[in-house]
């Protein structure tokens, strides 16, 4: 199914048949739809933005924008929760909705806190819809990086700042793996936290993860990677996004359980994440032998770097994925 | 000859009208017990599984057998992409189903739209709560109404079948 089939659904009937009115190859590149309350609908692509013209099409003037109403976002917000806050409280408190196809609906409006703590977003003003790609053998030119002088998999953590490649980079690692089609297969574990990485519907990956993956869908990292651990004796544990001291207490207690591990994180460089504490910790265990910098300076999946345990750069950059 | 068949004619007739008005009364108390049994399942599956209003609501049309017929409808309009709310959904399949309860009834029953979907687990629970209670108290009245009324539809049946025959005689 095409990217914009998986998600006109769940915009308001009227901003529905504006960008249906988009080519298919406006449709190939686009990366994010923009909504914001009184403001017009954008699209952003590889390296420009433009607006949702009123009367379809695409434009770069204001004035010919689609403004989107008070309406338009209520129905938005019904498509995208299918009139179900209750069964979403989760993704409300953390500001964003899984849609399948595993593209993301990212959220803002006021928060309410309970305790300290956000427990949910009223008055959204903002929807942002990042569209999920699969792009098959993204990670074939990488990958002979991610083993060693024995032909062994190093455990790998990618990192970038967001938009620069690493889930659909990660989901290809995953699906290399798992396949065993230019490599020895692997049984490989993924803690799917956020239903991006495969995209559970129902039980069935939307996306190929190859047939050697055993996917835990919607389960917090720290606890998905010890079930995993436990019960399905991976030889790679997948993860996306790790950031709490949780996910790097379970991250080191898998790399010294003899699995390896290919997660992801935000940061530009290995000097940001190593300024992170609950990086330092990581690094500091030597639970990562590889860590690929990757960035947009050449398009989505840039090579900035790869360098190995000790931040002792491996290979120059520039490599595009 | 002929008049013995139009006073049998009559008599079935008349009685046929009285049992269709103690049906009635006996439909509303089952679809008020499916209705039930239908909020039964949309507690489980809103609290348990913290599914879907869509896919929920067409559980708790398995469950309701054929009182399910509401819920059906108000999950496909749901689904079928037009941006309405669970509420206007709910209302809409309401007032188009042809259940055989009466207007107070419907009125419980579309009162369970307001805000549906729309507030956390608890809140929902709550709500649809009530609204089974509220269904439970209408199928003990509608209970008490067959006991009493069903029989008299029935009798009055017959009875002014036997009337009218004689009048006519």
């Amino acid at each position: 199914m095409s990217v914009a089939l998986q998600i006109l659904p769940y915009l308001p009937p009227s901003l529905r048949l504006l960008l249906a009115s988009l080519t298919p190859v406006e449709w190939k590149i686009m990366e994010e739809i923009r909504l914001n309350l009184n403001l017009p609908v954008s699209c952003r692509f590889h390296d420009n933005e433009a607006f949702v013209a009123s009367g379809g099409g695409l434009t770069n003037e204001f004035g010919r924008a689609h403004i989107l109403n008070n309406k338009e976002m209520e129905q938005c917000l019904l498509l995208l929760s299918q009139s179900s806050f209750y069964a979403l409280e989760e993704e409300l408190r953390r500001g964003y909705i899984t849609l399948p196809g595993g593209h993301r609906a990212g959220l803002c409006g006021r928060a309410v806190l309970a305790a300290g703590q956000v427990r949910t977003i009223k008055e959204i003003s903002s929807v942002n819809l990042r569209l999920a790609r699969q792009v098959a053998d993204a990670s074939l030119t990488l990958l002979p990086s991610l083993f060693d002088q024995y032909n062994k998999l190093c455990s790998t953590l990618l990192i970038s700042p967001p938009r620069a490649g690493k889930t659909t980079l990660l989901r290809d690692i995953a699906r290399q793996l798992a396949g065993g089609r230019m490599i020895e297969p692997l049984r490989v574990g993924i803690v799917d936290e956020r239903s991006e990485i495969a995209a559970m519907r129902g039980g069935i990956s939307q996306l190929d993860l190859g047939i050697r993956c055993d996917i835990l869908d919607g389960c917090p990292k720290a606890e998905g990677l010890m079930m995993l651990l436990r019960s399905m004796s991976p030889q790679v544990l997948i993860c996306d996004e790790i950031g709490s001291e949780a996910d790097a207490a379970a991250l080191i207690e898998a790399a010294n359980a003899g699995v390896k591990v290919v997660a992801s994180a935000h940061a530009t460089d290995c000097d940001e994440l190593a300024a992170r504490p609950v990086f330092a910790a990581l690094l500091h265990a030597h639970a990562f032998e590889r860590l690929v910098v990757l960035s947009r300076r050449r398009g989505p999946g840039t090579v900035e770097g790869i360098y190995d345990q000790n931040l002792q750069p491996l290979e120059a950059g520039g490599l595009v994925c | 000859m002929l008049k013995i068949i139009g006073a049998v004619l009559i008599i079935i007739a008349s009685a046929s009208i009285g049992r269709l008005f103690a049906a009635k009364l006996h439909q509303r108390q089952i679809c008020l017990s499916q209705l039930q049994q239908g909020l039964l399942a949309l507690e489980r599956e809103v609290g348990f599984a913290a599914t879907p209003l869509p896919q929920a609501l067409a559980q708790a049309a398995l469950a309701a057998n054929h009182g399910g017929v509401v819920f059906t409808a108000a999950a496909d309009l749901l689904v079928n992409g037009e941006g309405l709310s669970a509420a206007e959904a709910f209302e809409q399949s309401i007032a188009e189903s042809q259940l055989a309860i009466s207007k107070e009834d419907r009125q419980i029953l579309a009162d369970l739209s307001a805000g549906l979907g729309l507030s956390d687990c608890d809140d929902q629970l709550k709500k649809i709560e009530l609204i089974r209670l509220r269904l439970q108290s209408a199928e003990t009245e509608a209970k008490e109404q067959y006991a009493s009324w069903g029989k008299i539809w029935k009798n009055i049946g017959w009875s002014v079948g036997a009337v009218l025959v004689l009048m006519f005689i």
